[in-house]
């Protein structure tokens, strides 16, 4: 029988350090790829849990899966390690090449920016995910991680890829700065419902410097939530009534004269929510068709984790909107005057009476 | 007086078009001095659908006229529309091709259903005093006899039911705009059946908000 050499403690943790970084295992996982047994794996995750090394994704009391606190994947969804290697290849040249011609550092942001046009422009078969600030690629860099980076495997199709990258770099538009690589790329991409969040975020950033928000903020809120409401994208349609039932009593707050400028906060937060909650389920619905037939199961079990949390999170949020504008007596508040508000209202009595 | 109000009275109350049914209906809610009810059935059921495909026709118009090749009534949740809201829907597109100003139509179609919505939920929380008979509670029997006559109307088979069971608890009117269905003569069928007259032995008036001075 061949002598078995026993791991130190510091060896059994970087063992599964490093088994970790190709994506989220469970527990019975990392015993297999490891070569222990169960106590002594759970011993170890535990103290790289205190070590904040690790944290758990899911805990049942069926399973356990844990991913590293540093590992590059939004969410932590299970992607195949090309496509975690790929990624990070392209983001890491990227942010090489970006120094090496423009002088200066590039924003996250705008990193991504660029990486989801090289992904375009090559059309690399790479997951790009419509996350809360736009298109991004499925990984965030963090070049100072040496253990991570390791992770990065020059692609076969490098000298392409490389090809693009400089191409990219070479438009003009991309300025590094990250509301213009925002900008430029839902224009670019035509992306309308982002552009109309955009002009929200940007109104509610006024009020924070201005305090002393006039009327003519209200309205312009207002418009602003309405250009969202038009720009609705059906591939969220599931959601309509949780978005709609923002939109309208935020409306209902704004119209009332007694608004009070807190409420513009609850208005702020509210929308944050939502536009996680939206967005996450963009984004895992961006990446599913990229995860392996083994992962599918851990992929949905993450996914369901991210959308109830959401939830939970939006309704919190949802629910003291509504009790403010319930405070509003919206017979205070005019049908809009003119032709055209009188007979929309009586095309709905008509219908009504038809009921 | 108990008044047992019809789904259109809120709606009327909630529109601004100076039409005489909505005039009357206004008169008649402020100068309120009696009971007003509503049933289960329309609080917790048919009002929130209507409401709910009436944002579903906002949901479509805003498609439609942000991308023209948007085919109409393709959403998922727009499968539980009536013939009725695809043409409100189709009739609100017409209005929009032929209004000069585009932007104007379509901040008051926004506007007027976002208000219509929390205008009706105002109306029930400061003007109904009574929310009665639980829907699980409508007589199958009595709702079966009056759906006979009413067909194919489930809704308002309910809700006259509804009325009917409450008015045996203590007396009410009946308060609606619907002259066409909702007559004497079909709450009289209730009393050609034998085993209905029995169990229901006084039926309640209708009155209707036309005739309301």
């Amino acid at each position: 029988m061949a002598d078995k050499i026993k791991k130190t403690s510091e060896e059994i943790k970087n063992d599964i350090l490093a088994q970790l970084k190709y994506g989220p295992k469970t527990t019975a996982e990392l015993g297999d790829a490891i070569g222990s047994n169960w106590l002594t794996i759970e011993k170890f995750l535990n103290e790289l849990k205190e070590q904040n090394k690790i944290s758990e994704l899911i805990s049942t009391p069926k399973m356990r899966v844990y991913r590293r606190t540093d590992d590059p994947i939004y969410y932590s969804i299970p992607f195949n390690k090309e496509i975690r290697a790929k990624t990070l290849f392209i983001l890491s040249e990227i942010e090489r090449e970006w120094k090496k011609e423009r002088k200066s550092d590039l924003s996250k942001t705008a990193l991504q920016k660029l990486a989801v046009d090289v992904i375009k422009h090559c059309n690399l078969n790479l997951p790009i995910l419509s996350f809360h600030y736009g298109l991004t690629t499925c990984a965030s860099l963090d070049s100072n991680n040496q253990d991570i980076l390791s992770l990065i495997e020059e692609p076969k199709d490098k000298v392409v890829i490389l090809k693009c990258i400089k191409e990219v770099i070479n438009d003009k538009n991309h300025t590094g700065i990250a509301y213009q690589e925002r900008i430029y790329q839902y224009k670019k991409y035509d992306l309308p419902f982002y552009v109309a969040k955009e002009e929200l975020t940007k109104l509610f950033l006024f009020h924070e410097k201005d305090k002393e928000a006039s009327k003519e903020l209200n309205l312009k809120i207002k418009k602003a939530l309405l250009d969202l409401s038009l720009n609705y994208p059906l591939r969220l349609e599931k959601f309509y009534s949780d978005f709609e039932k923002f939109v309208n009593n935020s409306q209902i707050i704004l119209s009332n004269q007694k608004n009070e400028l807190q409420n513009l906060e609850i208005i702020k937060s509210t929308l944050t929510h939502l536009w996680d909650k939206l967005t996450t389920f963009t984004s895992f619905k961006d990446a599913e068709f990229f995860i392996d037939k083994e992962n599918k199961q851990l992929f949905e079990q993450i996914r369901e984790l991210n959308l109830n949390s959401k939830e939970m999170g939006y309704q919190n949020h949802i629910d003291e909107l509504e009790s403010v504008a319930q405070e509003s007596n919206p017979f205070e508040i005019d049908m809009p005057q003119g032709n055209a508000s009188v007979d929309i209202q009586k095309l709905i009595f008509e219908s009504l009476e038809n009921e | 007086m108990r008044y047992f109000l019809d789904m259109n009275l809120p709606v009327y109350y909630c529109l601004q078009i100076g039409h005489p049914l909505e005039k009357k209906a206004k008169s008649f809610i402020e100068n309120k001095r009696d009971i007003f009810l509503l049933c289960d059935y329309i609080v917790d059921n048919n009002l929130p659908r209507w409401l709910r495909r009436q944002k579903i026709i906002l949901f479509e118009f805003n498609q439609k006229i942000q991308n023209p090749e948007y085919a109409m009534f393709t959403s998922e949740q727009s499968k539980i529309l009536f013939s009725q809201d695809k043409v409100l829907a189709n009739r609100l597109l017409l209005n929009f091709e032929k209004s000069t100003d585009k932007s104007k139509f379509i901040e008051d179609i926004n506007q007027v259903f976002n208000l219509l919505h929390a205008r009706i939920s105002f109306f029930i929380k400061r003007y109904i005093d009574e929310i009665v008979i639980p829907e699980s509670e409508i007589d199958f029997d009595l709702k079966s006899c009056l759906f006979t006559w009413l067909t194919p109307n489930d809704s308002d088979a309910k809700t006259i039911a509804s009325a009917i069971q409450e008015h045996k608890n203590k007396l009410l009117v009946i308060f609606t705009s619907d002259k066409e269905h909702w007559t004497k003569e079909l709450l009289d069928e209730v009393h050609n059946n034998p085993l209905l007259i029995k169990r229901y032995p006084s039926l309640p008036k209708i009155e209707y908000l036309q005739s309301y001075q």
